[in-house]
């Protein structure tokens, strides 16, 4: 039903690194819904491009370190 | 449970409680008198109005319930009422999308009803049965989005 995206991604880790962030509170960070950054987290739910980036700006690393895309 | 995840569920609990009693009634009048002697038009004007006011309660509902957290301090990520994200939005539209195929073939029926003669009574229950199938469509693919993954 639902098409299963092939980008992975890093928050979690990233979470981690970050003092262990909460879900929680990179989502008010990015301002989506914590359930938005568990789908994310998950690889359930591809953001846009405007909150991949927000994700990243959060973080304050580049957008490919947080999302990753296999090479075809 | 996602905060839109329980607004659909209270919409379609609601829509099965407010259709399943009316249709039970109405199957009841059918199989006691000719369907022409049935006083459908009256039922009908207050099953449409409790259908549009359903849809906004809902979305009002919803709208109010969101500001008051917001005036509350409460953000998006307090899980608890907000705004919808791109994501909630994304699951709303493909939801309405859903709702309007299920219009559709509701209109082509009853369009194929008027040209075989079918009474009014017939023509009007099966546009009201689209549009409700259509509201719960959307619920049932909202409840699907939230449980699964979207």
């Amino acid at each position: 039903m639902v098409k299963p995206t092939r980008i992975t991604n890093a928050i979690r880790q990233l979470r981690f690194a970050a003092d262990e962030m909460t879900q929680a509170e990179l989502a008010r960070r990015v301002g989506v819904t914590r359930q938005t950054i568990l789908a994310i987290e998950q690889g359930k739910y591809s953001p846009s491009l405007e909150v991949a980036f927000r994700i990243a700006a959060t973080f304050k690393v580049p957008l490919e370190q947080v999302f990753q895309y296999p090479n075809v | 449970m996602a905060f839109r995840e329980q607004g659909a569920w209270v919409t379609l609990l609601a829509m099965i409680a407010v259709y399943g009693w009316y249709f039970l009634d109405l199957m009841g009048a059918v199989n006691s008198q000719p369907v022409a002697e049935i006083d459908y038009q009256a039922r009908l004007y207050i099953m449409v109005g409790v259908l549009v006011a359903l849809i906004i309660v809902g979305q009002v509902g919803i709208g109010i319930y969101a500001a008051s957290s917001v005036e509350k301090g409460l953000e998006l990520a307090d899980d608890i009422a907000s705004e919808a994200d791109e994501r909630d939005k994304a699951i709303s539209t493909r939801g309405d999308a859903l709702g309007g195929y299920v219009v559709a073939i509701g209109a082509v029926a009853a369009m194929f009803e008027v040209m075989a003669g079918w009474q009014g009574f017939w023509v009007a229950h099966t546009l009201l049965v689209a549009l409700v199938l259509s509201e719960m469509a959307k619920s049932v693919w909202m409840l699907i989005a939230y449980r699964r993954g979207f």
